[in-house]
């Protein structure tokens, strides 16, 4: 195991770039229509109660990473296949993220390069980050998130100088009623991102500071909830719900609105740097569980031997994964209420169930 | 790393065969008795040198016994030998000592004492017997006092000849602060720091390193402030060095460092006294190495090269500005040139309209690809600075002029490259003099062309992908154990007080986490998290080799 | 271990130019489309499509060789795509549309439905939808595009600055984006507005530079009034009056003058708007929704061409009550035109929406039909704020 430590602050930053990671720049809750930005809103409460089971867990187990205490609740027995498809829901998770990142990227600046090529680029800056600890990730993220913050605001500002940004394409709210809100809710918000937050199930241990880190935490989630409620809003607001809801790439479509006076305008870079940067924290994380996992189940020393494997398997799953990017985002639908359900919601409840029953009657005798 | 026990095995080979070449003696050896073959033997294992002046000749006081001065011509300080040692041996002594003649001669010993206590006038004098000392006392500037028959010699330090005076600094140029700098003499730069520093508390040590060049090193810190477990960790690696000859304080720097191959500075250097004295009252240490002016501060950060010593001088605000724009500068370095071939090969859509217009218009006719141009135009520019550095001053001006005319005039009205790049890289070569610590401009000149490859390959993913390695790398460096890029990652809110912003003295300032007990010490610079302090040493300290 | 590693990585890095030609594209291997027409073809059911190609040495003036700053290429094909790659057959480099700032539909085009046509400008990653859309007043795109201009070099700047400056003093015409026009095909019994640019004078004499090279260009391009779509289809041009009733509605009227009568004459006093906000609200009682539109707008007196004390606030206040009811004319007439040619080009289905979203549900499908019909109040609250460098006109001097 990594002897690294890393602060509240830094878990905060990491959560807030995985969950923003990719979901800030695909489109969201479309079926909500207009009030996508109110189903998220409501997503986000249901992240936090995820993100409490995940807590509850760590606070049992406040030593072992997600695959130690699948093994110290159910046993050996059953715990370690468990941990193995753990690991696989890493790599595929991990796969899906660099994919969607790809994709994103050559359909909207690099259309002539191979896939395989940007992805195999991404793989192996990770790897090199990897190797170097968590603690670098961490402080890389740092340095990153302010980056991206101050071209957030800069975006923000320059949206509303250039008049682009028209409140009345909200309007009105809930016109079909709260129906398809929730089950907007219900069927993608709750799940996406923030199912995928059982990445740092594994990372939680390396916390320097328990109560504080999972305050961290939480505040993550709910910080991430609301950015990203903010950007579908604005997205709606500037493109309106048509444009919106067809774009594969809206807060792209988005920035490219922005022209004042003919000078300040085609500021696309800003949306690539939050991309590749998104992506980049988001693959990682899932990759940097996949290995914490497999190095526990397969009790490996230095976790490092396992990072370039590991890498060349992420990588060729995402060129396996689907044949198109529009494979991609059927599967990825289908996925969240599945295999995404499953992993992310359905085993930690039944953990802490197990734990519970576990404690109780361990502590009656 | 895979080179290092190999260098480390012909350097002991070497050793053990000069030593024995070169006489110098493991053991500690008295000195002779007798003074011919005292003097003899000097002479032989100083391979009969002429610069050795050997003079002797008889006290007045002890007429039977011949005493001899001997020191190395050039490294002494003739004049003063003439004065304080000659004069007063020879003459002073027939006046005062006659009456106590009888007493004295009883024991040849007590000659010394005489010399020592009462005969001569030099201030930093002292008895001692034993061979090697002597010699290297010798051999530093000292003379020796022999008196035939006798055990033992006297060492003065009389050290001078040739220095190089205290003069304005070449590199690190102010407008406003002082105007001396560090020379070539260890003394003299341990002086103009404690001129600064008159605290009981600036403590240093002093060690020789160097098998042959025996060059003396000091450790200089402010006890109390610097934390001792981090002095305790330089003399640790310094004492650990094994190698022939320390030229330049470059020898130690790259001997103690964290870690050998990056492109960035993890020691800093400088020749100002006043930016050595502002580290040590941050609780850095001060390695001074005799023979150069550039003494080394450790432990380093990377916002630390873009602090001139001028900073703390000049008005906040001014300074704030003046670091912006050096921060600036570093990326224009860094990534001006890759940025616009990203642009003008990949990116078109994200050059307004005219401009792409314009550029079209300029390049029509190059017939270089734009990767190729700037390639080429970054290699003259880099060959002229080369050239600048090292040519003789006399044809200084004939060359850069032939440069910046033949070089970018010429080429662009020859249509070989267009204006706009020479633009680029002209202002890329500007922004690379704004730093202070000018070793980091280094760095920033060095990745610059990876950059621009990355660049040409896969546009704006391919420069912020290196950027992420960039950052991820230099999150990765340590240097002594405190994080290079503190306190920006690990950020310290702190600490930002003087790491872009700097603010003013009359806020209540920390100092920075790498200081010992008292934190909450007057008004102080620089900043780095004490949080991630504890474990960061100790790690430091099993990275090292 | 780490010089092996780091060796490894230079090599790789030395390999990558080598390998990726991927995406690199110079710039002198780009032909800049600055703007970009569609047509119909005759009898066909195929699309011409023309690019506006820069020559960028005659325009930057560096090197230039008095040539013409622009030369159109045409394609023809069943898909726009089609058509784009047909034009390769003609031009001697990549057409890049990245820099395209205008794009010209032609009348009968237009006439015949433009829905397809934008297929292709949110597809495809090179255009901009911050692009200007423009309909050729009785012509082809393409002959629009053939026009060399006056004072700007480049005919497509020339048309946009016409159409900016007509927009911002004028607002008979405003800046339509391709986004506008999507979102506009979006809007149910309703379309987009898009302005309109006609070609005076003969057709083919303003494709030589020569056209230029008089103090009056013989052939010229005016803005000139705007489209008014239903369903992507074009049913009637708002000039004028109705025009500038059209921008007041969707909250578009930047500045404009308004003539006021006086008391010896009509149309005698100008009046400088400077600046203008409008609100569209809606009320739905039983089937019929009423709309109500709310204009605010602030002027100065910019001429008086008769003796008129406007030194007096309460001649003020008259003026204000004039101004409201020439403002209330120009938007009801441009409302009318909307009504008889049944297509909501003003919003106002949203506005009932936005009121009342369930109404709207009912009314959604037939909603052209109730646009014809629906009641519109219009309430105008104008301020004078100030008569400009002088008080009474020196005609109310000399008059007494």
């Amino acid at each position: 195991m990594e002897k690294a430590k890393i602060s509240p602050g830094q878990l905060f930053i990491l959560i807030l770039l995985f969950d923003m990671g990719t979901a800030i720049l695909r489109v969201m809750a479309m079926s909500a229509g207009k009030d996508a930005w109110l189903a998220i809103l409501l997503g986000t409460a249901g992240g936090l109660a995820i993100f409490w089971i995940y807590v509850s867990l760590y606070r049992l187990y406040p030593e072992l990473p997600l695959t130690g205490y699948i093994r110290a609740i159910l046993g050996k027995g059953l715990g370690w296949p468990l941990g193995l498809l753990y690991i696989l829901f890493f790599i595929h998770g991990g796969a899906r993220d660099l994919r969607e990142g790809g994709d994103l990227l050559i359909s909207s600046v690099m259309e002539q390069t191979p896939i395989i090529v940007v992805n195999a680029v991404m793989v192996l800056s990770i790897v090199y980050v990897l190797n170097k600890g968590i603690e670098v990730v961490a402080r890389t993220a740092q340095i990153f998130i302010m980056t991206i913050a101050i071209l957030g605001f800069l975006s923000i500002f320059l949206l509303l100088f250039a008049g682009v940004i028209d409140i009345s394409r909200l309007l009105p709210v809930m016109g079909n009623g709260l129906g398809p809100v929730i089950q907007t809710t219900l069927k993608q918000t709750i799940e996406f991102p923030h199912e995928e937050v059982i990445c740092f199930a594994m990372l939680l241990p390396y916390l320097n500071n328990r109560e504080k880190g999972i305050r961290a935490g939480f505040a993550a989630v709910l910080t991430s909830g609301l950015l990203l409620s903010f950007s579908t809003a604005l997205n709606i607001a500037v493109l309106g719900i048509d444009i919106a809801g067809r774009s594969t790439f809206p807060l792209l479509s988005t920035i490219r609105l922005i022209n004042i006076g003919e000078i300040i305008q085609r500021l696309d870079v800003f949306v690539v740097l939050t991309l590749i940067v998104g992506d980049f924290f988001k693959v990682a994380i899932f990759f940097y569980a996949a290995v914490l996992a497999a190095a526990d189940l397969f009790r490996i020393k230095d976790y490092r031997q396992l990072v370039l494997p590991i890498g060349i398997i992420i990588l060729f799953v995402s060129m396996m994964i689907s044949s198109s990017f529009i494979e991609q985002i059927e599967e990825g639908d289908v996925l969240l209420v599945t295999v995404f359900l499953w992993f992310g919601v359905l085993i930690p409840i039944f953990l802490l169930a197990a734990a519970g029953v576990r404690k109780w009657f361990g502590s009656r005798p | 790393m895979f080179f290092k026990p190999f260098v480390r095995a012909i350097k002991k080979r070497k050793k053990k065969e000069i030593v024995h070449e070169l006489g110098f003696h493991e053991d500690d050896q008295p000195l002779e008795q007798d003074l011919n073959r005292t003097v003899e033997r000097i002479k032989q294992e100083l391979g009969n040198s002429p610069d050795v002046i050997i003079r002797t000749f008889r006290m007045d006081i002890r007429p039977h016994q011949r005493v001899a001065v001997i020191y190395m011509e050039g490294l002494t300080d003739i004049e003063k030998v003439n004065d304080f040692v000659a004069h007063s041996l020879l003459f002073k002594q027939n006046e005062k000592e006659n009456e106590n003649e009888s007493s004295m001669s009883s024991d040849p010993q007590r000659i010394f004492d005489v010399i020592l206590n009462r005969a001569l006038t030099v201030g930093d004098a002292k008895y001692l017997n034993n061979w090697n000392v002597m010699m290297h006392a010798l051999l530093s500037g000292d003379i020796a006092v022999f008196v035939d028959n006798c055990e033992g010699c006297i060492i003065g330090n009389l050290r001078g000849g040739e220095r190089r005076p205290v003069t304005e600094p070449e590199t690190e140029v102010n407008i406003r602060g002082p105007k001396d700098s560090f020379n070539e003499t260890i003394g003299t730069n341990i002086s103009l720091i404690r001129r600064r520093l008159k605290s009981p508390n600036l403590w240093m040590e002093s060690m020789r390193i160097g098998d042959i060049t025996q060059t003396d090193v000091s450790i200089m810190y402010l006890k109390g402030i610097a934390e001792d477990r981090l002095v305790e960790e330089v003399r640790r690696r310094l004492k650990d060095i094994r190698i022939d000859a320390i030229l330049e304080s470059g020898y130690v720097e790259d001997l103690i460092q964290d870690q050998t191959f990056t492109p960035f500075p993890l020691v800093y250097n400088t020749e100002r006294p006043d930016v050595v004295a502002g580290n040590l009252l941050e609780g850095r240490i001060a390695v001074l190495v005799d023979g150069t002016p550039n003494t080394l501060i450790l432990p380093t950060t990377f916002s630390q090269f873009f602090k001139a010593a001028e900073d703390y001088y000049q008005r906040v605000e001014f300074t704030v500005f003046m670091r912006l724009i050096r921060y600036f500068g570093f990326f224009v370095v860094m990534l001006l040139p890759s940025m616009y071939i990203a642009v003008t090969t990949h990116h078109h859509e994200m050059i307004p309209t005219p401009l792409a217009i314009n550029l079209l218009a300029q390049r029509e006719g190059v017939p270089f690809p734009v990767f190729f141009e700037a390639f080429l135009m970054e290699a003259a520019f880099e060959l002229m600075r080369e050239a600048g550095t090292r040519m003789p001053r006399a044809v200084g001006q004939a060359v850069s002029t032939v440069g910046a005319i033949v070089l970018g005039q010429a080429a662009v009205e020859a249509g070989i490259v267009t204006a706009m790049m020479v633009i680029v890289v002209s202002f890329t070569g500007i922004a690379s003099f704004t730093m202070p610590g000018f070793t980091l401009t280094t760095s920033a000149r060095l990745i610059r062309f990876p950059m621009m490859i990355a660049a040409s390959t896969f546009g704006f993913y391919g420069i912020f992908m290196c950027t992420i390695l960039l950052v991820a790398h230099l999150t990765s460096l340590r240097s002594f154990g405190i994080p290079y890029l503190s306190p920006f990652a690990p950020f310290g809110f702190k600490h930002q007080k003087d790491a872009v912003l700097r603010a003013p003295y009359k806020t209540p300032a920390t100092r920075p986490g790498l200081t010992g007990g008292r934190q909450e010490i007057s008004n102080q610079k620089d900043g780095v998290p004490s949080s991630d302090q504890n474990d960061q040493t100790s790690e430091g300290v099993k990275h090292d080799t | 271990m780490t010089l092996k590693k780091g060796f490894l990585a230079l090599m790789m890095v030395c390999l990558l130019p080598l390998t990726g030609c991927w995406n690199y594209r110079e710039m002198n291997e780009l032909a800049i489309a600055i703007a970009m027409g569609v047509d119909k073809v005759q009898g066909r059911d195929e699309y011409n499509i023309s690019f506006q190609v820069v020559n960028a040495r005659d325009i930057a003036g560096i090197k230039a060789t008095g040539r013409i700053p622009v030369n159109v290429y045409s394609g023809k094909g069943k898909t726009l795509l089609e058509a784009v790659r047909k034009t390769s057959q003609k031009v001697p480099r990549r057409i890049n549309t990245q820099h395209m700032r205008v794009f010209v539909i032609g009348e009968a085009l237009a006439r015949k439905g433009i829905e397809e046509v934008f297929e292709l400008m949110e597809r495809d990653p090179e255009p901009r939808l911050t692009t200007r859309v423009f309909i050729a007043r009785n012509s082809d795109a393409a002959t629009i595009l053939k026009t060399v201009t006056a004072v700007e070099a480049i005919p497509a700047n020339a048309i946009l600055g016409k159409l900016k400056i007509t927009g911002r003093v004028l607002a008979e015409s405003y800046e339509t984006e391709m986004d506008d026009v999507i979102r506009g095909l979006m809007i149910k019994g309703g379309g987009p507005v898009i302005s309109g640019i006609k070609l005076v004078g003969k057709g083919e004499a303003g494709e030589k530079i020569s056209n230029v090279e008089q103090t009056e260009p013989p052939t010229d391009l005016y803005t000139s009034g705007m489209a008014l779509f239903k369903k992507g289809k074009l049913v009637g041009w708002v000039k004028g009056d109705k025009a500038r009733g059209v921008s007041w509605i969707n909250n578009k009227m930047k500045s404009t003058i308004v003539n006021l009568d006086c008391e010896t004459k009509k149309d005698a006093i100008s009046i400088d708007i400077i600046r203008s906000n409008s609100k569209i609200k809606s009320e739905v009682k039983g089937e019929q929704p009423l709309i109500r539109i709310h204009i605010k707008e602030i002027g100065i007196l910019g001429e008086a061409l008769c003796p008129v004390d406007v030194g007096k606030s309460a001649e003020i206040r008259k003026l204000e009550q004039q101004w409201n009811e020439e403002t209330e004319r120009n938007v009801m007439a441009a409302v009318q035109t909307a009504q008889k040619l049944k297509t909501d080009v003003l919003g106002f289905g949203a506005a009932v929406e936005r009121a009342n979203p369930k109404a709207w549900k009912k009314m959604e499908k037939e909603w052209d039909r109730i646009f014809a019909t629906c009641r519109v109040e219009v309430k105008v609250e104008s301020t004078i704020r100030r008569t400009g460098m002088v008080s009474k006109p020196y005609l109310y001097e000399e008059k007494k």
